[in-house]
């Protein structure tokens, strides 16, 4: 009989679809030319202060296992910098973990909330990992639509619809990937009322908190009696321009830390200890570059605001990240159809909206990580493909 | 000054080709505040020249040498140092000057041709303006960087094409 390695494989697991953008991969590879507004990641290398950090401290021979909780002075550097900046008041030694990435904060936060059958509610477009770390703890992922008319932001009504006594867990990603939707104080106020109301326990993802463009970034821990039902996520990858490090945080009540540490410790052990040492560098000294790269996105965003205006493409005005979410609904095209013949035809490269859930259809994601000669050149390409599909 | 001022600014500082109106959508302006603005500022000479970083070694056909010399002067009555650097900026050879603390008075920037046209700018020109007292040149062997620019640094973007 013959060795079929599909029959071992588990159920969960099989039910996580795989990225949907290889294929564009695919076709811009080999391809010269290609403007890209199809990264998820800045394009500022990390600050040099920063990479120069960790250099000596490799000179220095920190080349070791940490503590699980991630170096005492970097905990410390992150408790002090979410006091300060969301007025929020943890414990270093019981209340927070260094993880590689935010990424896998969220995985661990999962695992420890969820049983089988449990409930996680989704707001939709969003980032792709939510969805795939729910089932593959066995939850069972709701999705809930934001739409163009709310500006993507998420309502209380839009949770209360989708709410059953299997819910438990609703996850915020704001400002949001791949709308650039930002939550107020007053918005999350609202949504803490009906968290609170259901039980639910809110996982919040505020790895792009830093890149608010209008106002001071709020998180819904601050929100009275919320502390302890959120657990905050984030990370250094977007604000410092340190993607490549993995070095993200999780921080709440200590009785969830507990567990998760459990999880981090026999799954990932410890963060390289070459990244939280340049963490530490980063808190202690990065505000103004992360000050001079936040000016810089702002410009090119009110730069797109304007050219899609021009263009006479429809858009929610983006308020946070880097990226601008546009709707083609009117080009008589899908999403992935647009992105595909521009990419094609162009040689521009966005991510089709459906990437982020089925609700994305309609939309495509443009990123402004890149450098306005670079965005100046891909939207006048957008203009003259758009004129050609009119 | 305004807000919209030092935006402008520093956009013009960055990349001057940045054409009026792309500048007005990054600052929420629209292209005529913008073309005003900057029209003003270039009459209060607030922004004085457009220009360009080169690296003039790619170009060969040009040969310059640059020099720093380090000046030490009598400053005079009434006028203190201003009349002696009037004078030392006249001088096409001299690219930039500045008053400094410690040791020296002034730092002078000179280019030219040859280091003997140096050296005879130098000798002739510079010491025997009334005032000075020493003069000490340093001679630049290679450019690392120069304003903000790292010369034979290309922009290479490491990224992958499309990542979410």
């Amino acid at each position: 009989m013959s060795f079929d390695p599909q029959l071992y494989i588990n159920d969960s697991i099989r039910q996580v679809k795989p990225s949907g953008i290889r294929k564009f991969f695919d076709l811009c590879a080999g391809s010269k030319d290609i403007i890209s507004l199809g990264v998820g990641e800045p394009d500022f290398i990390s600050p040099w202060t920063i990479r120069e950090a960790c250099v000596y401290s490799l000179e220095r021979g920190y080349t070791m296992y940490t503590s699980n909780y991630g170096l005492p002075e970097l905990r410390y550097e992150i408790v002090k910098y979410l006091a300060e900046r969301f007025g929020l008041s943890y414990n270093e030694n019981t209340d927070v973990i260094v993880t590689v990435g935010a990424s896998e904060a969220i995985d661990m936060a999962l695992r420890t909330l969820i049983d089988p059958g449990d409930e996680v509610l989704i707001p939709e477009p969003c980032y792709v990992s939510y969805q795939a770390c729910t089932l593959m703890s066995h939850g069972v992922p709701v999705p809930i639509v934001t739409t163009e008319e709310n500006g993507f932001r998420l309502t209380p009504e839009d949770i209360e619809k989708k709410i059953t006594p299997k819910s438990k867990v609703l996850i915020l990603s704001f400002p949001n990937n791949p709308t650039g939707a930002v939550m107020n104080r007053e918005d999350l106020t609202a949504l803490a009322e009906v968290a609170m109301k259901h039980d639910l326990i809110v996982i919040s993802d505020e790895i792009y908190c830093e890149l608010t463009y209008d106002g001071e970034p709020v998180s819904i821990a601050s929100i009275p009696g919320m502390k302890d039902r959120t657990i905050l996520v984030s990370g250094l990858s977007k604000a410092f321009a340190m993607t490549g490090w993995r070095i993200g945080y999780v921080a709440c009540h200590p009785d969830f830390i507990a567990e998760m540490v459990k999880i981090h410790q026999y799954t990932i052990l410890c963060a390289p200890i070459m990244g939280q040492k340049a963490a530490i560098e980063a808190f202690q000294s990065g505000r103004t570059e992360i000050e001079k790269m936040r000016t810089e996105y702002d410009r090119r965003r009110r730069y797109i605001v304007e050219r899609v205006k021009e263009i006479g493409i429809d858009m929610v005005t983006p308020e946070g990240a880097f990226y601008a979410f546009p709707s083609v609904k009117k080009f008589g095209l899908s999403s992935d159809d647009f992105a595909t013949r521009l990419l094609t035809e162009k040689k521009v490269a966005i991510v089709p909206g459906t990437a982020f859930g089925n609700s994305g259809e309609g939309f495509v994601r443009c990123s402004y990580a890149t450098s306005m000669k670079q965005i100046v050149k891909a939207f006048d390409r957008i203009e003259s493909f758009v004129d050609q599909l009119r | 000054m305004d807000k919209i001022k030092i935006e402008i600014l520093s956009i013009l500082a960055d990349d001057n080709r940045t054409d009026h109106k792309t500048i007005a959508a990054m600052v929420g302006s629209d292209e005529e505040t913008v073309d005003r603005l900057i029209e003003e500022m270039e009459k209060d000479r607030i922004i004085m020249k457009y220009t360009a970083i080169i690296d003039w070694e790619k170009v060969h056909a040009e040969s310059t040498v640059s020099a720093r010399i380090d000046v030490q002067v009598q400053p005079q009555r009434e006028v203190g140092y201003d009349d002696i650097a009037r004078r030392i900026c006249r001088f096409p050879e001299v690219k930039a000057l500045m008053l400094v603390s410690g040791k020296f008075d002034f730092i002078v920037m000179v280019e030219a041709p040859t280091m003997m046209d140096v050296s005879n700018f130098v000798s002739g020109k510079l010491a025997t303006i009334d005032g000075v007292r020493s003069t000490w040149t340093t001679f630049v062997l290679k450019k690392y960087k120069e304003n903000e620019v790292i010369y034979g640094e290309k922009d290479s973007d490491h990224r992958q094409v499309v990542t979410l």
